[in-house]
């Protein structure tokens, strides 16, 4: 044993079982040597309710994201309906902290939730109706579809902005809003919802059901392209290789609403 | 030793709800598989009682009650997500859709929740589990609109088939209710804002089981 481990051995005045040689350990009869104590120790048995896990990783991505979805209701309707009426969401500004109050995630994810919802409901609804009308179970729906349009709109909601961003960035070497766009992009979807339900009836119409459709389709990618073009031009026209980006988005709206013609109306 | 000791001592905690709070005692060694299941049962109908039951929509949560919503179970989610994609695509083919599917929207249920929420002790996961417990009225709507309404079908002679659509959309009506105002109830959502999402999330499953 070295000369340090005894010094300290000198100085604690209880035996050291791991250290001291001659250490015999007393057993009474009857009892069990170094028995633990059980009945003071609380028992971990029970599934406790979790913390709030403000420190933890997951909770910050939380904490990050949550300010982007704390949205007011009053807010998010003047937002909707100024879309609707083609005026520029700017204009919601607060005029004393210019803080960009309308900005959000939240109208993004459900309103394109929303859409994806009830252009789905349309689809089937017209099953559902034809199989009252005819007293016979229409066509079997194709539930692959909802997956289709659910990948097709989230992906051209963010798909579209990020790609524009990162082009911006990599290639024009220019800033670009990504938040506003995406913000833009989401609320320019909540035209395809009165869309979807006035399709529902089209199956009702017989022979001009096809041209009714496309119609209403050429509606709802005008209506959507408007209000993406208002809110994004300045964004836009003050990049320098703006004209060539606004080209760009332009074809691929004309793209996405082909799409949502060939997928789901 | 021949014997096998249980991992712990399981204290007796009686109180009148049962025991949904020791969802984790199901470690013990010594017992019989029946007695587990069992346990689990009651321990699921007791989470049951209080975030679904039809009385439990009329009354607001207790303190109590919001101490067993922040629990983690995920048995009961995953037993009532099972079955109504088997009532759903009896045989097709497509129950991994379905499953996939219902997890992806009480998963977004759950992640709207704690975004609004954020600081709130009630975690991502024990929103998750909210919102499989309130799955349950639709695991009784796609019972009933793929399973005993088509047997009405198979009367002889009789074309009950607009019958069949129209109690169909009833039930989904009914049940699509009933878990909309559990869940509201449950999450403590107030304006809409809080609700709307979790309510077209619910509304999505139910149709699937009008059109399916």
């Amino acid at each position: 044993m070295s000369a340090k481990k005894d010094l300290i051995d000198r100085d604690d005045d209880d035996i050291n079982p791991f250290e001291d040689d001659s250490f015999v350990p007393q057993v009474t009869p009857g009892l069990k040597p170094f028995e633990p104590e059980l009945q003071d120790i609380t028992l971990e048995t029970t599934r406790e309710a979790p913390q709030p896990a403000i420190t933890t990783g997951k909770a910050s991505i939380f904490s990050k994201l949550s300010p982007y979805f704390q949205v007011d209701e009053t807010t998010l309707k003047q937002k909707l309906i100024t879309a609707l009426k083609l005026g520029e969401l700017k204009s919601l500004r607060d005029p004393e902290s210019q803080a960009d109050a309308q900005l959000d995630l939240y109208s993004t994810v459900w309103i394109t939730a929303t859409v994806i919802m009830v252009l789905f409901l349309s689809y089937s609804g017209k099953s559902v109706i034809g199989s009252l009308i005819t007293n016979s179970f229409s066509d079997v729906i194709d539930f692959q579809i909802m997956i289709n349009c659910l990948f097709l709109f989230y992906i051209y909601v963010l798909g579209v902005p990020i790609l524009a961003f990162l082009i911006c960035k990599f290639v024009f070497k220019e800033p670009f809003d990504v938040i506003t766009a995406i913000d833009t992009y989401g609320v320019s979807n909540v035209v395809w919802v009165p869309i979807g339900f006035i399709s529902v009836v089209t199956g009702l119409v017989g022979p001009f059901e096809n041209i009714i459709e496309w119609v209403l389709v050429a509606i709802g990618g005008a209506y959507s392209g408007g209000i993406i073009y208002i809110q994004l031009k300045n964004v836009v026209t003050e990049l320098q290789n703006g004209k060539v980006l606004l080209l760009a988005m332009i074809g691929v709206h004309i793209l996405f609403t082909l799409l949502v013609r060939w997928i789901i109306l | 030793m021949d014997t096998i000791e249980p991992d712990f001592i399981e204290t007796e905690t009686g109180n009148g709800y049962g025991s949904t709070l020791s969802t984790s005692a199901r470690g013990t060694l010594d017992e019989s598989i029946v007695s587990t299941f069992k346990r689990d049962f009651h321990e699921i109908n007791d989470k049951l009682k209080k975030v679904v039951y039809p009385h439990f929509p009329l009354g607001s949560p207790s303190a109590q009650d919001q101490h067993v919503f922040q629990g983690t179970d995920l048995w009961a989610p995953l037993c009532f997500i099972i079955l109504y994609s088997l009532f759903l695509s009896k045989g097709r083919g497509r129950f991994s859709s379905f499953f996939i599917t219902c997890w992806l929207v009480i998963s977004a249920m759950a992640t709207h929740l704690k975004l609004l929420n954020p600081h709130e002790p009630m975690s991502w996961m024990s929103y998750l589990s909210l919102a499989g417990y309130c799955m349950f009225p639709q695991v009784i709507n796609s019972l009933a609109c793929s399973i005993i309404l088509p047997l009405f079908n198979k009367i002889p002679k009789v074309t009950l088939i607009r019958l069949i659509v129209i109690a169909r959309i009833v039930s989904f009506a009914l049940c699509s209710s009933w878990s909309i105002i559990s869940m509201w109830k449950v999450s403590k959502s107030q304006t809409l804002v809080q609700k709307y999402p979790l309510a077209l999330c619910l509304v999505t499953l139910g149709w699937l089981s009008v059109i399916c």
